[in-house]
C-alpha cells in the first residue's frame, strides 16, 4: 500500500497548495480507507486484481478530494448541500396534508444537519481520530466534505437483494419520526394526484389503468422497456429543445403534487397547466410517429400481431383508412424502409411518415375503444 | 376531440408507474432501522455486505476512465453488463430529476450556505490550519514567552497587549507609556505606579538580558499571582507591559538600519524585518506570515498595503519616513475574524 500512499501524496502535493504534513496525513487516511475496502470486499480478493482496484479507488477519491478543494469552502459547501438534498428530496416528506417546497427545504435543512454530525463522527472513527477532531484547513474540509458524499451515498443491503443509499434510509426515518400526519399525507399525496386528473388528465380510467398497473407483477423485461422509453422520450425532447418539458416529465415521474412542481419549476398553475399541454402534445407526437415501435411494443401491438387489434378490429381499420394508406400498410408489413416506400408510393418520405402517424391514430382509437371498456360498435 | 387522449393516457400512466424504482421503505422493519443518530443498525447491515458495494467506480478498473461513475451492484462487469446495469439502476430520468433539483436548490443554498457541526459562521480555510482558539487568544501565545517573574492570569496580559498596541503609536516618554498602559487596571494609582515604573526602568530590560536569570526585581515576589500585594501586581503589570511594548516596536536609525522582531501566534510564528534603506531612503517592512493575511504600512503621508492568500513573505514600504516618527504597521491574520495586531516602526536619529 505503500505505492497507493505516494500515489495520494502526490497527486495533493501537486494540485494543491496545502502543506506537506497535511497532504501526508490526508494521503495516510485515504490510502488507509483504501486499503480497507480492498482488504475486506470479497470480490476484490476474488478479482485477482486488488492492485488495480487500490489504485482506481484511490484516484476516485482523490478526484472527490480535489473537486472539493477546487470550489473552496463556500461554493464546496453549497456543492455537497445541493447534491444531498437532491438525493433525498423525494425521501423527506413534511407533516403537512400535502407536501410542498419550502416544507420540504425546511425538513432537508434539518435533516442534513443531523447528517453532518453522524458523518462527522463517522469520519473520526473510521479513520481513528479523536472524539475532538475538526477540519481546520482546507484541504481537510475538502476530505470531510467528500467522505461526507461518499458516506451518504453508501449502498446498504436490504432484504431481498436491494440495497438503498444510506442517507435515503436515513431520510426515510427521519421523516417517519415527523408527527403522525405523515402516515396521512402519503394518501393525501396520491389524492393530489387525481385532483390534478381533473384539470387535464381525465379521472377515473386513469385511476383503474394505474391500479391495473400497480397489481401487475412488475416484470423485469417490461420494466427494462418502460425504462428505454422514458430515455427515449427524455432523449426526444431533448433533441426538440423541450427543456422544460423533458423537467417536468422528470418531476412527473417522481410522483410530485402539481403545487410542488409549479414551486420547482417556479411556475403559476397557469403556466404549469400550459406546459402540461405542451408535453401532452410532444408526447403523443413522440408516441405516434418518431418512437412508435418502441411504444407499440409496449402496447403488445407491433406490426406482426396487427397492432394488438382484434381481427374484426383488423377488418375495421382497413375499412377505414384509404387506399394509400392501405398500400402503406402492405408495404410496412413487407418491412420496407420509408424511403423505399416513398419511391413505391411516389411520394416523399415526410408523407409517408404523416400518413403513417394518422394510420397509427387510428389503429389506436379503435384499439382504444375496446380497452376503456366502450364497445366499438356504439361509436360507430 | 378524445381520439387520441385515452391510449396515451394509458401510455403516461405506464410510464409513471411506480414512480421512482429505487423507493423502497426498509422492508417493513422499521425497528431494526431505528435511531436517526443510532449507527448501529446500518453499520451492521455494512459489515454484512461486500464493502464494494458502497463504490459508485464499478467498471473494472482497467477499464475506468473516471468520467462515467455509477452505482455498482454486483460482481465486477464487463463493459457490455456495466452498460446494462447503468441504464437499469441510474436512469437517465434520475439523473435529470437530482440536476434539477440541484440547480433551483443551489441558489438557496448559496444565499443560506449550511454550517458544519464544529463552525458557528461560515467562515474560509486556508492551506495552513486555522487556529482553534478564540479571536482573543490568537496573539496572545506570544504573550506566554515574555520573561516575567511569575506567571500572570492571560486575561490580564490580554488586556495589557490591548493597551500596549495604543500607547507605541504615541510619542509619549518610556515611563509614561508603561504608566498609561497598565494605568486602567489599577485606576487611581498614578503615583505609586509613576514611582514603580521609575524602578522598573532601572533594571535592565528581561528579554534583553541573555540569560533569564532572576534579577532583583523578582526577588521578594511570591509564587503565585493570586497571592500577590496590590503594589506587587502593579510592578508586575509594569514589567509586562515594557515586555509588550518592546516586542510591539521596531526602531531603526541610519547607523543601525535593521531590526527583526518575532511574534508567536496561535498560528506559528510572524517575523517582521525592518529596514532603513539608506541609498533610496525608504522605509522598508519584511513579513513572514505565518497563515494568510495583510500588512497596512503607515507613514507620516504615505501608506502601502499588501496581502497575500497563503502563508509567506510580503513586503511593505514608505518612502522619505520623518526623524522621530513613529510609523504604524497593522498585521492582519486571517482565520478567525481576528483584530490586527498593531506594531510600531520608530526611525530615529543616531542620538536616541
Amino acid at each position: 500500500m505503500e505505492a497507493i500512499f505516494n500515489l495520494l501524496f502526490d497527486e495533493l502535493k501537486q494540485s494543491t497548495q496545502a502543506s506537506e504534513q497535511n497532504c501526508r496525513d490526508v494521503a495516510t487516511r485515504l490510502t488507509g480507507e483504501v486499503t480497507r475496502i480492498c482488504s475486506e470486499s470479497r470480490r476484490i480478493q476474488a478479482s485477482g486484481e486488488v492492485e488495480t482496484w487500490s489504485v482506481t479507488l484511490a484516484r476516485h477519491r482523490s478526484k472527490q478530494c480535489l473537486k472539493y478543494y477546487q470550489l473552496g469552502s463556500q461554493r464546496g459547501r453549497v456543492e455537497l448541500h445541493s447534491t444531498l438534498s437532491a438525493v433525498i428530496y423525494r425521501y423527506i416528506t413534511p407533516p403537512q396534508v400535502q407536501s410542498s417546497y419550502q416544507a420540504r427545504l425546511t425538513l432537508i435543512e434539518d435533516f442534513l444537519q443531523g447528517f453532518y454530525i453522524e458523518a462527522l463522527n463517522a469520519f473520526r472513527r473510521e479513520n481513528q481520530m479523536p472524539a475532538t477532531y475538526r477540519p481546520r484547513s482546507l484541504l481537510e474540509l475538502a476530505e470531510y466534505m467528500a467522505f461526507t458524499e461518499r458516506y451518504g451515498k453508501r449502498r446498504i443491503p436490504l432484504p431481498g437483494r436491494r440495497s438503498q443509499q444510506l442517507i435515503i434510509l436515513r431520510a426515510q426515518t427521519f421523516s417517519q419520526q415527523q408527527p403522525p400526519e405523515t402516515s396521512v399525507d402519503m394518501e393525501q399525496a396520491a389524492e393530489g394526484m387525481s385532483g390534478e386528473n381533473e384539470r387535464g388528465w381525465g379521472t377515473a380510467s386513469v385511476q383503474q389503468v394505474r391500479e391495473q398497473m400497480v397489481a401487475q407483477e412488475p416484470e423485469p423485461a417490461e420494466d427494462v422497456l418502460r425504462h428505454a422509453v422514458i430515455a427515449e422520450l427524455l432523449k426526444y425532447l431533448e433533441e426538440r429543445q423541450q427543456t422544460d418539458c423533458a423537467d417536468y416529465f422528470a418531476l412527473r415521474l417522481q410522483d410530485l403534487p402539481a403545487n410542488e412542481i409549479e414551486a420547482i419549476l417556479k411556475l403559476t398553475p397557469r403556466q404549469r397547466d400550459y406546459l402540461q399541454q405542451r408535453f401532452k402534445y410532444h408526447l403523443i407526437r413522440f408516441a405516434l410517429s418518431h418512437h412508435w415501435e418502441l411504444v407499440h411494443q409496449w402496447l403488445e401491438a407491433d406490426l406482426e400481431r396487427n397492432f394488438g387489434l382484434t381481427p374484426q378490429q383488423w377488418q375495421l381499420l382497413q375499412d377505414r383508412i384509404t387506399p394509400q394508406q392501405l398500400e402503406l400498410l402492405r408495404l410496412k408489413q413487407k418491412g420496407l424502409a420509408d424511403g423505399a416506400i416513398a419511391q413505391a408510393l411516389g411520394c416523399t418520405a415526410t408523407q409517408v411518415q404523416k400518413q403513417w402517424s394518422k394510420l397509427l391514430e387510428q389503429a389506436w382509437e379503435i384499439r382504444n375503444n375496446l380497452v376503456s371498456g366502450a364497445g366499438a360498435s356504439t361509436d360507430e | 376531440m378524445n381520439r387520441e387522449t385515452e391510449a396515451i393516457k394509458n401510455l403516461l400512466n405506464w410510464l409513471l408507474q411506480e414512480p421512482n424504482p429505487n423507493f423502497s421503505k426498509p422492508s417493513g422493519d422499521s425497528s431494526q432501522e431505528t435511531g436517526f443518530d443510532e449507527f448501529g443498525a446500518a453499520d451492521q447491515q455494512l459489515n454484512d455486505s461486500d464493502p464494494l458495494d458502497s463504490e459508485e467506480v464499478s467498471i473494472p478498473p482497467s477499464q475506468f476512465n473516471g468520467s462515467n461513475p455509477f452505482f455498482f451492484s454486483g460482481y465486477p462487469f464487463s463493459p457490455e453488463e456495466s452498460q446494462l446495469f447503468e441504464s437499469g439502476d441510474r436512469p437517465a430520468v434520475q439523473d435529470r430529476f437530482h440536476a434539477l433539483i440541484q440547480r433551483r436548490l443551489r441558489a438557496e443554498i448559496e444565499h443560506k450556505p449550511p454550517l458544519f457541526p464544529w463552525e458557528t459562521e461560515v467562515c474560509e480555510y486556508f492551506d495552513s490550519a486555522t487556529p482553534d482558539v478564540v479571536p482573543a487568544y490568537f496573539w496572545t501565545a506570544q504573550l506566554q514567552n515574555l520573561s516575567l517573574p511569575i506567571p500572570m492570569p492571560e486575561t490580564i496580559l490580554a488586556n495589557l497587549l490591548e493597551q500596549c498596541q495604543e500607547v507605541v503609536q504615541t510619542s509619549l516618554r518610556e515611563g509614561a507609556k508603561l504608566v498609561q498602559a497598565v494605568e486602567s487596571l489599577f485606576p487611581g494609582q498614578s503615583n505609586a505606579l509613576n514611582q514603580l515604573a521609575g524602578l522598573v526602568l532601572a533594571s535592565p530590560s528581561r528579554s534583553a538580558a541573555l540569560a533569564p536569570q532572576p534579577s532583583r526585581l523578582q526577588e521578594g515576589f511570591p509564587s503565585d499571582y493570586d497571592v500577590a500585594t496590590p503594589a506587587q501586581r502593579m510592578a508586575l503589570s509594569l514589567i509586562a507591559a515594557r515586555e509588550i511594548i518592546e516586542s510591539l516596536t521596531l526602531t531603526v536609525s541610519p547607523s543601525q538600519p535593521q531590526a527583526e522582531r518575532q511574534w508567536q501566534t496561535a498560528a506559528g510564528t510572524l517575523t517582521l524585518t525592518a529596514d532603513y534603506q539608506i541609498a533610496t531612503g525608504r522605509l522598508r517592512v519584511q513579513g513572514e506570515l505565518p497563515c494568510p493575511g495583510s500588512l497596512q504600512f503607515q507613514g507620516a503621508d504615505a501608506e502601502a498595503i499588501a496581502q497575500r492568500s497563503n502563508p509567506g513573505s510580503l513586503s511593505v514600504e514608505i518612502p522619505d519616513p520623518e526623524l522621530g516618527q513613529t510609523n504604524r504597521l497593522e498585521v492582519r491574520l486571517e482565520g478567525a475574524n481576528l483584530a490586527p495586531l498593531v506594531f510600531a516602526i520608530r526611525f530615529v536619529t543616531e542620538a536616541e
